[in-house]
């Protein structure tokens, strides 16, 4: 392409987008609103996620501290870890005697009071917390320790009946309390939980709570992390990235939302330009027929379907700047995030775009003029066939034995679906066509050439097969794997062999 | 002196074949030549494959079997591209119907080939008002197609086709929906033409008349060559 031609091409390309401007505005439509969508949607996907954050943050944690070490390191006895700052503080001493009996689904477990007496949790997830750091320690709601005055260091124990009747009686030390409202009335522990507890420990799990000033926090982990370097600590400034996490997780289906927006922009594209396509063949046809080369029909189609897909982006930023000025939420998203949501967009619009267009253009690259001037099948996939695709060893025997050259087309119902172009008797060229076929919708097209110079001598209606006796008896054979007629060989003898066997038997037999 | 002349059209068993429920050959094994500076005219009966033979000449359509040469080069293996630029160079083709862009005017129709081809603007308008005018539609210039009677279309393209200079001009029943006032005018343009250019004219016509101007007619039945008869200049 000179500069000239590029000109010319250009000129025609923009008065085609000035004829199809209804039908462009349909791709730039599609284009803009999904592009908006896509950079609003991601926005709020990040705003959403931040504002989870925010609120985790506030979340009341029941603990100070988690120490969550490997299930499997050694846990390190307390007589070694590094010294705090801080002292423990001393809770007031229980009164001995008082206790409550708490019905459970699968028995009762009697709380036996302070020192000697019990208390506990009601739910899983504590339990699950394993806030043990020996087998009897246990932490207890900070409400709890109030209402029986409980400290730091006191015994009590759990005494469940069983069903049965059997009485089971657990001992606990008390290593800490957490924050959390409690519900006295339901129950504290399940049985099978006790029981867990007791056997099942994970002791490099558990909870810590100093009950003092946040300020101090900060030292309790750093005090944490020295003594279990592998572990991981949960507190609850930590929490930001965790619920960062979690939130991802819970609007991961979001970003299958996305992926749909431009499928359907795709799906739209694609429709469109395809039809346009359709109704412009004789048009195609015409410039073809006039030395409009392929560079040009495929740049001159290019740029009047790019162009609306270009001004759709720059629509669709548009739009997402006006709705920005509306949405109450849109301030949040930060201005490096929307610009790579911008970037993607585009990046997207543009795959997309390429892919959806490709296909029409395709086509009106590979068709011939008189495919388009009369709206014929326009075979994207050519292929030449001089040999069977899948060889049989029936077949390839009687190329051996008979000298023949077999080819084999797709019939159905005795009939070929195509032009089968030579006959039983009729002399074929090497390389003529014998057969051509077209296949899916014409986008497929097949032509079966004779692979040497001779004769049809057999044509099978049913099965399709074609067999040429060469005029040259040492013509050249397709090279098919050697074991197929080799294993049919072996088997043609095998059935003789048998054959043999059972005439002798049947030859025995009327002699006798 | 004659004789060593190559043809600058030719064909070597060509065959083209439809599927119509089984093979129906368009074009059975045919094989012409056409020497350089001539005008040969195609006749034959309807469906005798005249406009499928030519459409293979020109490249718009793929033969099942054997070779078309122009200029001694053989096309059917060339791929959609260098069909392309082969007839921008050589080739000026008039279709039997549907001819021109539907968008763009008369003018713009013919001038169309030489600017994809890349000759100045002005150089292309100026050439694409003088045949326009070769014939007879001056007036018509800015018409669209839609507003051309179809002998009025049939003339454009013939302008259009002459545009680049190929040649070989092929066309397809050119003078089919014009008067004999105009058919003359057109006949007469391309003798004068093929006079003055040493273009080659490739013509298909149902009209005898036509045959009195021709060097080579060629005679069309059932798809396969009937006749051709090389008459002196
Ligand atoms: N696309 C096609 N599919 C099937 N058959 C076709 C196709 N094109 C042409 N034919 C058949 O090929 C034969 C020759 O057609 P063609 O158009 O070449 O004839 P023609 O000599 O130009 O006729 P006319 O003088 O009427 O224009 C006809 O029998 C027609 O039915
Ligand atoms: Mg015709």
């Amino acid at each position: 392409m000179n500069m000239i031609s590029f000109v010319a091409t250009t000129q025609l390309a923009l008065k085609n987008i000035w004829r199809w401007r209804w039908r462009l505005l349909t791709i730039f439509i599609l284009v803009a609103g999904s592009f908006a969508l896509f950079v609003l949607y991601s926005g709020m996907l990040t705003v959403s996620s931040q504002i989870g954050v925010a609120q985790t943050v506030e979340l009341n944690l029941p603990y100070d501290l988690m120490v969550m070490g490997d299930q499997n390191s050694p846990i390190i006895p307390e007589s070694q870890l590094p010294t705090p700052k801080f002292r423990r503080p001393i809770l007031k001493k229980a009164e001995t005697g008082s206790s409550i009996i708490v019905k459970s689904e699968t028995g009762q477990i009697e709380l036996l009071g302070i020192e000697e007496n019990s208390h506990f949790f009601k739910s899983d997830f504590l339990i699950e917390g394993n806030w043990l750091v020996d087998e009897d320690d246990i932490v207890l709601p900070s409400q709890m320790a109030d209402q029986f005055d409980l400290s730091l260091g006191d015994e009590f124990y759990v005494y469940n009946i069983l069903q049965d009747g059997v009485q089971v009686q657990y001992k606990f030390i008390i290593s800490g309390f957490y924050q959390t409202d409690y519900d006295l009335d339901l129950p504290l522990i399940k049985t099978e939980s006790a029981a867990l507890i007791r056997q099942d420990a994970a002791p490099n799990r558990f909870f810590i709570q100093y009950n003092r000033a946040e300020s101090e926090l900060p030292h309790l982990v750093e005090w944490m992390r020295a003594a279990y370097p592998d572990a991981v600590l949960i507190y609850p400034t930590v929490t930001t990235d965790m619920g960062t996490a979690l939130l991802q997780q819970i609007f991961q289906p979001g970003r299958w939302l996305l992926v749909l927006i431009f499928m359907f922009m795709g799906i739209g594209v694609l429709t469109v330009a395809f039809i346009t396509f359709l109704e412009r063949r004789r048009e195609l046809a015409i410039m073809k027929s006039i030395g409009v080369s392929n560079g040009q029909i495929v740049y001159a189609l290019g740029l009047e379907q790019g162009s609306a897909g270009l001004v759709g982006v720059i629509a669709g930023m548009i739009i997402v700047m006006l709705l920005g000025q509306r949405i109450s939420w849109f301030s949040a998203i930060p201005s490096s995030e929307l610009a790579k949501f911008v970037l993607q967009g585009s990046f997207y619009t543009l795959a997309v775009m390429i892919a959806a267009i490709s296909f029409p253009t395709i086509l009106a690259k590979v068709a011939t003029v008189n495919q388009l001037l009369f709206a014929r099948n326009i075979p994207i996939v050519r292929t030449d066939i001089d040999h069977l695709a899948k060889p049989t060893g029936w077949i390839l025997m009687r190329e051996d034995k008979e000298n023949l050259r077999f080819l084999k087309f797709d019939v159905v119902d005795g009939r070929i679906e195509g032009i089968l172009l030579k006959e039983v008797g009729d002399r074929v060229k090497e390389g003529e066509v014998v057969a051509t076929q077209e296949m899916y919708l014409g986008l497929r097209y097949h032509e079966w050439r004779s692979p040497c110079d001779g004769e049809v001598v057999e044509y099978n209606r049913d099965s399709g097969h074609m067999a040429i006796k060469p005029d040259d008896p040492e013509a050249g054979r397709y090279p098919y794997p050697a074991h197929i007629l080799q294993d049919e060989i072996r088997h043609q003898k095998n059935l003789e062999q048998g054959r043999r066997r059972a005439r002798l038997e049947n030859s025995v037999q009327t002699s006798k | 002196m004659e004789n060593t002349k190559r043809p600058i059209l030719e064909t070597v068993n060509l065959n083209k074949a439809f599927y119509l429920g089984e093979a129906v050959y368009a074009v059975n094994n045919v094989n012409i030549q056409v020497m350089p500076g001539e005008i040969a005219i195609i006749v034959g009966p309807s469906g005798s494959g005249k406009s499928t033979l030519l459409s293979l000449l020109g490249g718009l359509d793929r033969p099942i079997s054997g070779d078309i040469l122009i200029n001694d080069k053989s096309i059917v293996k060339l791929n959609e591209d260098e069909l392309a630029l082969m007839r921008r160079k050589n080739i000026g083709y008039v279709f039997q119907f549907f001819n021109l862009i539907p968008h763009l005017s008369a003018l713009e129709n013919v001038e169309l080939p030489m600017s994809i081809s890349g000759m100045a603007r002005n150089e292309a308008r100026e050439r694409a008002r003088f045949l326009l005018d070769e014939v007879g539609l001056t007036p018509r210039s800015h018409h669209r197609p839609d507003q051309l009677s179809g002998g009025e279309q049939q003339r454009v393209a013939i302008a259009r086709s002459l545009a680049n200079k190929p040649a070989v001009v092929l066309a397809d029943e050119p003078t089919g929906n014009l008067d004999s006032k105009t058919r003359d005018m057109v006949i007469e343009l391309f003798c004068r033409f093929n006079e003055t250019e040493k273009q080659t004219f490739v013509l298909i016509t149902h009209d005898t008349s036509l045959t009195s101007y021709a060097h080579r007619v060629i005679s069309m039945m059932d798809g396969k060559i009937e006749d051709i008869e090389v008459r002196p200049r």
